[in-house]
């Protein structure tokens, strides 16, 4: 369930689809998608297109740089990085060997942290019994957070005054970051000769399923249904793959056609088995937990006494792990340790 | 015959501007008060009462207190710049009224007053960029390092200050101008009989005799500081996470309490707090400038 969907959904401002509407996204959609449009158990809307994050990195700055691959571990993007830097003549990094999410206020800088963690091993919270809990003050939420440190801090691979996402990867101010599908399209439109590849993360990603819903009944509504349902037919999904770059959530897509256009897109329609897709909890309080860690990262990660330094590093985790705890116990969804 | 009574047309004429005021101004300030009473996350049909829950946990919420501690940096910052500022260069203004391009004065120093937030934000962002801005290849001229104008803690609260500072002068140099102009020449003319210069002249008769005016000034001043968001929020906002470090101020924790974190009634908490802190500040301005001009 998508976390803003839930809030509607729990004031019963969306009905329930038509029973059609319900077969349609059982046969159609695997039970992650389906998932993401569950409400206590019934399926309210359709599951669209979906954001998830892999590697982007400049073919060109590799070869250079004498890498002939993307990173497969964790450590090999720290690596990676510190050969992909370029630095001045006082050696202040004028090109970042990977560009992390440091700043810009919001969720989006926790997001980018849950990604690392996760693929060091970790989580941000995990569910037990159906109420949640912190779980990122331990050994993966220390790895990762001394992941930032080190390429900020420690190997300055990156800096937060340099241009940085997609606008850096785009100018060649960047060797690689991790982001979703849409760079694709932004990347022929803005920067249509870069060379570049996709791939996807050593162990999964986050998911952000973007869904349909009609939030009301009547004739109207059956309209507003067969255009979704329009919407998700496989000719439109492709079209919609091919011209935005946003990965269609519907199974059983033949993608060869538009991969031969547009390979990069391989890393997002083709995960390796086992890869991983997690997604935020559909829980009010998720939009809170992500914004007031995000405020505390956005310091860590320039922080230079938490730098090589685990106890430091472990109690600031702890402090942000407590803050998240009492979010979920005031709204009363604070799992027990 | 009976009489229309005599207020009846005044009161009639003023009905329709006090329903406005009534629905734009005074209803939100009541909602608002009431609202800081509950939890409420704007969609859903529950909004059960909380007391004052939300301001002992207000009391406590790291963020809102980095919040309230920037702001009032920020706030008295720009009144402390602004006041002396614009107080010098309505001053300056003044000497040249009547004169060639005395418009031309009046118009470039309100121009930033006029100009949108939002645009003049993003000039400063540029200004201020650490890597492309002009201001790092100035302070380059002479020898200063470059400097992270926008993510420094410390810088990027002075970033602040300078930007509202700017916009906020031009119209206090407005106001100062209309105070000056309201001076009695014939004061300046005795202070210049008994050998008075034209500093002692201002120093003595045109800055008492504006200290009304100077109320005015810092309280809209002390005001409109305390309510920035655009300025705080431009600098740092970007999808593409660069290139500045949020810095938290007040209006800027209740949006994103109230449409990220859906917490309206916290929200309306920290509005009330905004608004407690306001009357304070706005009732000691007052106290000040009349027991100094009674003493």
């Amino acid at each position: 369930m998508e976390v803003e969907a839930a809030r509607y959904l729990e004031a019963g401002l969306i009905p329930e689809p038509p029973a059609s509407i319900v077969d349609f996204v059982k046969a159609n959609y695997d039970m992650t998608r389906v998932k993401t449009a569950m409400y206590e158990g019934k399926i309210f809307g359709v599951p669209l297109f979906q954001g998830q994050g892999a590697l982007f990195y400049n073919t060109e700055m590799f070869a250079k740089a004498g890498l002939d691959g993307p990173p497969k571990t964790m450590a090999d993007y720290t690596a990676y990085a510190q050969k992909l830097a370029q630095r001045d003549a006082s050696g202040v990094p004028t090109v970042s060997g990977w560009s992390l999410r440091l700043s810009g206020g919001g969720s989006g800088i926790a997001e980018k942290y849950w990604t690392i963690l996760y693929n060091h091993g970790g989580t941000l919270l995990e569910e037990k019994g159906g109420k949640w809990r912190a779980a990122y003050a331990n050994a993966a939420g220390r790895a990762a957070l001394k992941q930032y440190l080190d390429n900020v801090v420690v190997y300055r691979t990156v800096t937060p005054e340099m241009k940085a996402d997609a606008e850096a990867f785009e100018l060649g101010q960047t060797g690689m970051f991790i982001r979703e599908s849409w760079v694709i399209g932004d990347v022929a439109k803005k920067a249509p000769n870069l060379k570049y590849a996709t791939a996807p993360l050593p162990k999964g990603t986050l998911m952000v399923s973007v869904d349909l819903y009609v939030p009301n009944k009547g004739l109207k509504s059956q309209i507003a249904w067969d255009f979704v349902q329009k919407a998700n037919e496989p000719e439109n999904l492709l079209w919609l793959l091919e011209n935005t770059a946003w990965v269609p959530n519907r199974k059983g897509l033949d993608y060869s056609a538009v991969l031969k256009k547009i390979p990069q897109l391989d890393a997002f329609v083709n995960t390796p088995p086992g890869h991983v897709f997690f997604t935020v909890p559909a829980i009010s309080p998720a939009s809170e937990i992500l914004t007031r860690l995000a405020a505390r990262l956005e310091k860590a990660f320039t922080d230079k006494s938490l730098a090589g330094n685990d106890a430091a590093i472990d109690a600031f985790l702890k402090a942000a792990a407590e803050e998240s705890d009492k979010i979920l116990a005031r709204e009363d969804l604070l799992a027990k340790p | 015959m009976r009489t229309t009574p005599k207020w009846l047309f005044p009161v009639l004429a003023l009905l329709p501007v006090l329903g406005l005021y009534g629905c734009i101004r005074v209803y939100p300030i009541i909602e608002t008060l009431r609202l800081s009473l509950f939890q409420w996350n704007i969609i859903s049909r529950r909004k059960p009462f909380v007391g004052f829950a939300n301001f002992v946990e207000l009391a406590s919420d790291p963020l809102f207190l980095e919040a309230i501690f920037n702001t009032t940096i920020i706030a008295f910052s720009v009144v402390a710049i602004t006041i002396p500022v614009a107080l010098v260069l309505a001053a300056l203004i003044n000497t040249r009224q009547g004169l060639r391009r005395s418009g031309v004065y009046e118009a470039s120093v309100f121009l930033p007053h006029v100009v949108s937030l939002v645009p003049a934000a993003m000039a400063w962002k540029w200004i201020f960029d650490a890597r492309l801005g002009p201001l790092n290849a100035l302070i380059g001229l002479v020898g200063i390092p470059a400097q992270s104008w926008l993510f420094d803690p410390v810088l990027s609260l002075v970033c602040l200050i300078v930007l509202c500072s700017w916009q906020a002068i031009g119209y206090a140099v407005l106001i100062f101008l209309v105070g000056l102009k309201n001076v009695p020449e014939a004061l300046y003319e005795a202070a210049r009989l008994d050998g008075a210069s034209s500093f002692q002249a201002f120093r003595h008769i045109a800055v008492p005799l504006l200290k009304p005016v100077m109320l005015y000034v810092s309280v809209i001043t002390l005001i409109s500081s305390y309510n920035i968001y655009a300025q705080a929020f431009v600098p740092a906002s970007d999808v593409q996470g660069a290139p500045g470090r949020l810095v938290r101020v007040l209006v800027l924790d209740m949006l994103e309490n109230s449409f990220r974190n859906y917490r309206v009634g916290y929200a309306a908490a920290e509005a009330v707090v905004l608004l407690v802190i306001v009357l304070i500040l706005t009732s000691a301005q007052f106290r000040l400038f009349r027991d100094r001009s009674r003493a």
